[in-house]
């Protein structure tokens, strides 16, 4: 295997995935998108994520991609998510971000958070509908300030306009 | 001559990784498709003899194409890409009639020996 090549598609294709489950968790919070289709986009890009990270042996993205994508089942069937799991969602996307740093900045397999894990597995998604004051709390204000991270930082050249087109010109 | 096939994956890192299992392996990649809609176009228009078809993909699952490139093409030759956690959903595709599965991360060995398979059932 090719593996500077593979690395590459998966610090680019992930970190595209991952700008996309940012969004749709902001738009999940706002309310601006269908909860169905938020919650699509963030279980497939998590499952894809999982995919890529265990063909490379990148455990820890693989195992917190997982568990997030586990987590996510439920929303899928149509349960809710209050402000305390929309949180953790946005900590397990940033954790994420901080491994695909990893791997593009050092070429090392991440750290693995089993700290994070704990947590995701301690807090499952809400499986009925959420109280009046669970369902305020879905403020985007504070989820947005989560979201608002540094994003993992490469040279001009690969920036996320310059992702997006290496994205789109991946061989089909 | 080599064996055509179709690879359907959302995931790039996925699609470049089995075009190069594929090829090594003796295959020809006709043709790529990022989701469902896109399999099933692409299936009709190139018949290949071999397809695997991811089973989470965006706007038609995998199943829902196997579904319509089963319908439309009663022998076609698909082979399910799964991750592991998936297990009801491949029992699903078997009975639709996708002929065999691969477990994710994908295994060169392996691949190769359930593609072999799985167009060797064809006509039995």
């Amino acid at each position: 295997m090719n593996l500077e090549k593979y690395r590459t598609l998966f610090v680019d294709e992930a970190s595209y995935h991952l700008q996309e489950m940012a969004r749709a968790l902001t738009a999940l919070s706002a309310g601006d998108e269908s909860p169905t289709e938020a919650v699509d986009t963030l279980f497939r890009m998590a499952h894809s994520i999982k995919g890529m990270a265990a063909s490379l042996d990148y455990d820890a993205a693989s195992s917190l991609a997982h568990v997030l994508e586990d987590w996510m089942e439920p929303l899928r069937g149509g349960a809710v998510v209050d402000s305390e799991g929309l949180s953790l969602v946005a900590e397990a996307i940033a954790a994420l971000e901080e491994m695909v740093a990893c791997v593009d900045e050092t070429g090392a397999a991440p750290q693995p958070r089993a700290d994070l894990i704990a947590r995701l597995s301690a807090h499952p998604a809400a499986v009925s509908a959420p109280s009046e004051a669970a369902a305020s709390a879905l403020s985007a204000a504070p989820l947005k300030k989560k979201l608002q991270r540094p994003r993992h930082r490469r040279s001009p050249a690969r920036s996320v306009f310059a992702r997006r087109r290496s994205i789109a010109s991946f061989p089909r | 001559m080599a064996k055509r096939v179709l690879i359907a994956d959302d995931a790039a890192f996925m699609r470049e990784m089995l075009r190069d299992i594929l090829t090594d392996g003796g295959y020809e990649i006709v043709a790529e498709a990022a989701d469902g809609n896109e399999a099933v176009s692409a299936y009709a228009k190139h018949h290949p003899d071999l397809v695997t078809l991811d089973i989470v993909m965006p706007r038609k699952s995998g199943l829902e194409a196997l579904r319509e490139i089963i319908a439309g093409h009663p022998g076609a030759c698909v082979v399910m890409c799964s991750a592991l956690g998936q297990e009801a959903l491949v029992m699903e595709a078997l009975e639709a009639g996708a002929r065999d599965f691969i477990v994710k991360p994908f295994k060169p060995d392996h691949v190769i020996e359930v593609a072999e398979k799985a167009i060797a059932k064809i006509g039995e």
